[in-house]
């Protein structure tokens, strides 16, 4: 080799989107678009999770490079570190289905294990891992395929979606740890199309050794589905028996008067709440390289509260109009006043190592029904006399994007629900939580999975019309902490992703972004 | 005395003609080397004064710097030259030292690899995920446009640097 070889590799970094790297001098070069794990809904509507997902790769061995005034010019930059993007992984735009693994041999290895085989709970999990010498110029290396086997997968929950499947989810920077989540795939209740995904366990996978030589790949459980599932909780309101005095008319001693009575009736009042604490949406590493759960706590909260009163003024009347004697005397009046109360509100924190995003929804409304009864002189020569009556409806709705009040709202969320299933607090993530307002319009609050490391609390506006849901990503998550929200309503701007090598954040983009 | 014919007497004429320019000659040259002689010495005795009087200006004089000398960036792209042009065969007698143009590789006729390596090396990519093993060439084997043997010797590449 004559010539003198001044550096290698694939300098070109940034955001992707549309087929397109922006490069930090404002170029764009063209690039392979990572993709996500599509989800369809019953509608046939796909949504696209994970196309954001990254996962940062750093050799020990790598040494980057200095970038010259000319490679600034042309947004080239040497850097010791890579990104692999997309559900499936891509690498500098070339799928690999899998990572990097820095062998103590000081070669990279592929390990081309990206997602791994479907399998049942409560069955052993038995799998391969498939590792070449990876980027060698000038050949292919031999394959040593590695069984991977786990008799106990931590996945027992038959109340569950039974086929659970494992995919990649966050790796150390040598590739020598990587933790997959088990998901499982669930769409019904997900108004808002938040995601069908639902991680409800996750693995350890610790790689030793050099492959051919003395390889070893240890599979084991992080968190099991129980664990993931979190901690339910159920407060139910009073289902109580009140009693109403009321007012009748009839003959009495004096005359037509009015009738005391009373009449009782079993109702649920009070302040009903469901709770779900400690639920594992997603494990990352830590600074340390140590596992860390994120963890999704929920609370949902309704109360509701009715009075109905009466009173009666008035009387007694003389004569009878059933045989044409008209009233005489001070006509009956019977005054009817009803109250009716209902809060709802919803909210979802995500936490990592003590930060926390939050988000919530909540209505507040009320009905005030006034009714006058009268039967004399007044109100003609009749048993049944006049009544009249008039009824205020109005809701307050406090959404992310702010309050409105809106008049004429029918009634409220009712109360003596039931606890939360295991199926709903595995898929609470996805729009259970929602206050709704008025027949078939939602509001609703849940989580979109951007990527493997990023997550956004949303909230979404569920017309009842049929026209399109409207999102507003509230704050999100990533494993650098809290991402500030951004409070305003589009139809579809879904997509999202973090860079961990930069900490630069791109979401709100109605197509698919990811980081090179 | 034997009377000399007409062509002896011119030579001796000559010869006499000669010696008297050659006399003066030398007469010339030893004056002309006396006066260098005294000129040189002369000047020696003024530069010895100059340099003392210099000295004796004291040690607060700063010391004599160059001018920096402006940038002229890269050497402008063009059509190189050679200032003589070697002809096969010419210019040199056969057998004589030199290597004539052009050099082919190989041994025998006709090109062929004839190249020695020195160990390979691993190059990597700036993010450590790609090699490159590569085995830097040690000697190149050539035969001139006359059949004669010459060979490169080429050293191993050093680490790279922009």
């Amino acid at each position: 080799m004559m010539n003198k070889l001044i550096r290698f590799g694939c300098p070109f970094h940034g955001m992707i989107h549309s087929g397109e790297i922006y490069l930090p001098n404002g170029g764009q070069v063209p690039s392979p678009q990572p993709a996500g794990r599509a989800t369809t809904y019953p509608d046939g509507d796909p949504v696209w999770e994970l196309h954001g997902s990254t996962f940062l790769q750093r050799m020990p061995w790598a040494e980057g490079g200095e970038n010259t005034e000319a490679d600034v010019d042309a947004g080239r930059n040497w850097t010791d570190y890579a990104i692999l993007g997309g559900a499936t992984q891509r690498l500098h735009g070339k799928l690999i289905s899998g990572w990097i693994y820095a062998g103590p041999d000081g070669n990279p290895w592929w390990i081309n294990a990206g997602s791994l085989p479907n399998f049942s709970v409560n069955e052993a999990f038995s799998g391969e891992l498939a590792v070449r010498r990876f980027g060698r110029v000038g050949g292919l290396s031999s394959i040593h395929r590695i069984p991977i086997t786990l008799e106990a997968t931590g996945q027992t929950l038959t109340t569950l979606v039974p086929i659970r499947f494992a995919m990649l989810h966050d790796i150390t920077p040598d590739g020598r740890q990587a933790i997959f989540a088990v998901y499982f795939s669930y769409t019904s209740g997900d108004r808002a199309k938040f995601g069908g995904l639902h991680p409800i366990g996750f693995w350890l996978m610790s790689l030793s050794g050099t492959p051919g030589v003395d390889f070893h790949a240890d599979l084991s459980v992080l968190r099991t589905d129980r664990q993931a599932l979190g901690v339910a909780g159920h407060t139910q309101a009073d289902y109580e028996n009140r009693t109403t005095t009321t007012y009748t008319p009839g003959w009495g001693p004096g005359g037509y008067q009015w009738h005391q009575g009373s009449t009782s009736g079993s109702a649920w009042h009070g302040t009903e709440q469901r709770s779900l604490s400690g639920r594992i949406v997603g494990m990352w590493f830590d600074e340390a390289e140590t596992p860390y759960p994120v963890t999704m706590s929920m609370i949902e909260t309704r109360f509701h509260d009715q009075t109905t009163s009466y009173q009666a003024t008035g009387g007694p009347l003389s004569g009878d109009p059933g045989i044409g004697i008209p009233w005489s005397g001070s006509d009956l009046v019977r005054d009817r006043e009803y109250h009716g109360y209902w809060d709802s509100s919803a909210g979802i924190e995500l936490s990592f190592k003590g930060e926390t995003a939050r988000i919530s929804v909540s209505q507040s409304s009320y009905r005030h029904e006034v009714g006058r009864w009268v039967i004399g002189p007044s109100a003609g020569n009749t048993f049944t006399g006049i009544s009249t009556g008039e009824t205020e409806r109005q809701a307050t709705l406090s959404t992310p994007l702010g309050s409105e009040v809106i008049n004429d709202a029918q009634g409220g969320a009712a109360l003596g629900q039931p606890a939360y299933s295991d199926l709903q607090n595995a898929t609470m993530m996805s729009a259970n939580l929602f206050v709704g307002i008025t027949g078939g319009s939602f509001h609703c609050v849940g989580v979109v999975r951007h990527a493997n490391n990023f997550l956004s609390l949303a909230y979404a506006h569920v017309p009842g019309d049929g026209s399109p849901t409207l999102w507003a990503l509230g704050d999100g998550l990533t494993p650098l902490g809290v991402v500030p929200g951004q409070p305003q309503l589009g139809a579809a701007h879904r997509y999202g992703s973090y860079n961990p090598a930069t900490g630069q954040i791109a979401r709100g983009y109605s197509q698919p972004v990811c980081w090179t | 005395m034997a009377r000399q014919n007409p062509t002896e007497r011119a030579e001796a004429s000559q010869a006499r003609l000669e010696g008297r320019q050659n006399a003066q000659s030398a007469n010339l040259n030893n004056r002309t080397n006396t006066i260098r002689s005294n000129l040189n010495a002369r000047d020696s005795r003024r530069i010895n004064e100059l340099v003392g009087d210099l000295i004796t200006l004291g040690p607060d004089l700063p010391p004599p710097t160059l001018r920096r000398e402006e940038r002229r960036g890269p050497i402008p792209a063009g059509r190189g030259y050679a200032e003589r042009a070697y002809q096969p065969g010419g210019g040199a007698s056969e057998g004589a030292a030199g290597i004539a143009s052009p050099l082919v590789e190989g041994a025998d006729a006709g090109l062929a690899l004839a190249r020695t390596y020195h160990p390979s090396q691993i190059l990597r990519s700036s993010d450590g995920l790609f090699t490159w093993e590569v085995a830097p060439v040690a000697t190149i084997q050539f035969r001139d446009a006359n059949g004669a043997a010459a060979e490169f010797r080429l050293a191993v590449p050093s680490e790279p640097d922009p």
